[in-house]
């Protein structure tokens, strides 16, 4: 008898994703699909935090699959109509004050994205976590009281990504990606997202208020907050050009 | 037996060897004359250089936001306000006090877009102190403040393949995030010798680049510069107390570390080759007093035998050596210090290709001297601490001296 029990214990601690039939890879690709479904429309205040400064942007966003995405500003003011276009791995920015469609130079993709504390690469390779990374599930925990898979990504010898390693919390429940860790190639952490107010937006239940923390700068963050949501519906792949970057208002 | 008995007493010994003392004494007048002519051309190039070259880089001292050096953030601003410059203008000593606004951005043409050095300058101050205005070589300098043009570096220019007139597109982050974009038509094209700068550089005028970067009546520095570089630390400590501690004052060696290490390798390899001569010069002297005292082991037996003490007779060989060196001092300032006054007045000028390349590289054609106090100094400090080495020898001999011996001719 007790060594029955010590081999079901000793099986459920070998296996302990079997019971449900996910694999890491599988969870990690259903909580990617769960913010940006076939297409998605999302409304966002972005906010960037600063120790002795706060800039609070409105914005809305396109996305289709994993190729396509745009971004459109609709304030403050001086910035109202700039947008960002995103086509397989090519970045376009569209500035109206000077009339004029910026391509965002490999060499740029590091840096900031409209002076927040995203990266233009955080916004092309948005789906990189499901492609250019093997998974393992390392244990389970909660995250704001939320029971989650903890999953560590690394990425693949060949791939083109900037991280050394990533480490995400999947709610068990939802698959909604609640935390996500980015450290470099020497294994030091460099940046936090935090999603909190889970809430249904567009038919789904996720997070509706994301924090970029970077590690070592103390008092500043980037916070969006998601006011409105669509997915799944019909949209041309030719809403994603340079012409319509132009027209948006 | 007075001091002044033993000095004369000296005075007519070292005159015993007419031809010996005269060319101990003039090796160390030769030696002093070069070394001070060496240093006083060194000291006076890299003042004369150093104030050409900082003009149009770092200035001799810059006031900057303290976390301005961090990362160069457009963040981290100072003000420009009339208040701000009163209190700057405040400072006494200075010559010029000149604003601007450093920053970077993507500078983009039709064909091809490079990361450039955004500087926000005011027209006027910056030409009556840099005269940025004749460095001008195609085109022309800003007219007004704010004008909507700019005038970008040689270099630039062919990189992007721009012409005068042609569009040229500022793109990058400005003060708090915002986005700063601009689209300025190219009024003129600057050529500057060091590549790097002629390379980068695109000139606003203030107002425009402070429109572009949205920063308001800010900058990132205010560059102060004054006539003699030698009261760098002490103006250095003055601006920073009169500034308080909201501002950071840098100075130009920590503005720009590898010209600062340039000056130092050269002064050092010039030092380094003064050593060599007085060394030589040392030696001259040594062998001369040595030669002084061993040759006259008789007399100074018949003179402690008649009752002289020891320590009488060690003085005497020290005024003897020290009469020597100050004659060679003398002699040899009496020359050099009336040949660096007029090279002082009168630098050297260069003319052929020497010339062409120092003007290309944004320097006077001419070899300035310095008469800088300190140069003196140290070459009289160099003598004497030679002749204290050199004494301790017919002292040491003077103290073990046998009388009995030395008078029979024995050592």
């Amino acid at each position: 008898m007790g060594r029955l029990v010590l081999t079901i214990l000793l099986i459920i601690a070998v296996f302990p994703a079997d019971g449900l039939c996910q694999t890491a890879t599988d969870i990690v690709r259903a909580s990617d699909e769960k913010m940006r479904g076939q297409s998605s429309f999302t409304e966002i205040t972005m906010q960037i935090i600063r120790p002795d400064w706060l800039r609070t942007m409105k914005m809305r966003g396109w996305t289709k699959g994993e190729d396509y995405s745009l971004v459109l500003v609709l304030a403050p003011a001086r910035d109202k109509g700039s947008s960002s276009l995103k086509r397989g791995k090519e970045m376009w920015n569209w500035v109206p004050r000077i009339e004029r469609v910026i391509k965002i130079a490999p060499s740029m993709l590091g840096q900031s994205w409209m002076g927040s504390d995203f990266t233009n690469d955080d916004l092309i390779n948005q789906s990189s976590i499901v492609v250019d990374y093997t998974h393992t599930i390392l244990r389970q925990e909660s995250f704001d009281s939320t029971p989650c898979w903890v999953i560590e990504a690394t990425p693949l010898a060949d791939a083109p990504v900037v991280w050394g390693k990533l480490v995400v919390w999947v709610s068990q429940s939802e698959l909604n990606q609640r935390k996500v860790e980015f450290y470099d190639e020497f294994g030091d952490l460099i940046n936090t997202m935090s999603s909190y107010e889970l809430k249904v937006l567009g038919g789904r239940l996720i997070p509706t208020r994301m924090e970029m923390q970077p590690a070592d700068k103390h008092g500043q963050k980037t916070v969006l907050s998601y006011s409105a949501a669509e997915f799944d519906f019909a949209i041309d792949d030719d809403f994603f050009s340079l012409d319509q970057m132009r027209e948006l208002r | 037996m007075g001091w002044l008995f033993l000095v004369k007493l000296a005075w007519r010994n070292i005159w015993r060897q007419k031809r010996r003392t005269l060319i101990t004494a003039s090796t160390i007048a030769m030696t002093l004359m070069l070394s001070l002519f060496m240093r006083s051309m060194q000291e006076g190039s890299y003042s004369h250089n150093l104030d050409n070259v900082t003009r149009f880089y770092s200035g001799y001292l810059q006031l900057q936001h303290p976390q301005f050096s961090d990362n160069q953030s457009i963040d981290k601003l100072l003000p420009a306000d009339s208040k701000f410059s009163k209190k700057i203008h405040s400072i006494t000593g200075l010559s010029h006090v000149v604003p601007r606004l450093e920053s970077f951005a993507l500078g983009a043409s039709a064909s091809s877009s490079k990361g450039v050095v955004v500087m926000g300058i005011s027209p006027q101050l910056e030409d009556v102190y840099s005269g940025l205005a004749a460095k001008i070589s195609q085109g022309r300098y800003f007219v007004t403040d704010n004008e909507n043009g700019c005038v970008i570096g040689s270099g630039l220019a062919e990189y992007l393949r721009l012409e005068l007139g042609d569009q040229l597109v500022l793109y990058g982050q400005g003060y708090h995030g915002v986005t700063a974009a601009g689209l300025y038509p190219v009024v003129g094209i600057v050529h500057f010798p060091v590549g790097q700068f002629d390379r980068r550089v695109v000139y606003l005028p203030l107002e425009s680049a402070q429109q572009l970067f949205a920063t308001a009546e800010q900058v990132s520095s205010w560059v102060l510069h004054f006539d003699n570089i030698n009261h760098l630390d002490k103006l250095k400590s003055h601006a920073q107390q009169v500034m308080g501690a909201q501002v950071r004052v840098r100075d130009w060696a920590d503005l720009s570390p590898e010209l600062e290490q340039q000056v130092a390798l050269d002064r050092i390899s010039g030092q380094f080759l003064i050593f060599v001569l007085y060394g030589v010069a040392g030696f001259g002297l040594f062998a001369t007093i040595m030669m002084m005292t061993l040759e006259r082991q008789r007399e100074f037996a018949v003179m402690l035998a008649a009752g002289m003490t020891r320590l009488r007779l060690q003085l005497l060989v020290t005024f003897e050596s020290l009469l020597i060196a100050v004659g060679g001092l003398v002699l040899g300032m009496a020359v050099i210090t009336p040949t660096l006054v007029w090279f002082y007045y009168h630098p050297i000028p260069l003319s052929g290709e020497i010339a062409m390349t120092m003007e290309e590289m944004g320097f006077e054609a001419i070899i300035p001297f310095s008469l800088d106090p300190a140069l003196f100094v140290s070459p009289i400090v160099i003598v004497f601490c030679l002749v204290f080495v050199c004494i301790l020898y017919p002292i040491g001999r003077l103290q073990r001296l046998a009388i009995a011996a030395a008078l029979k001719g024995g050592r």
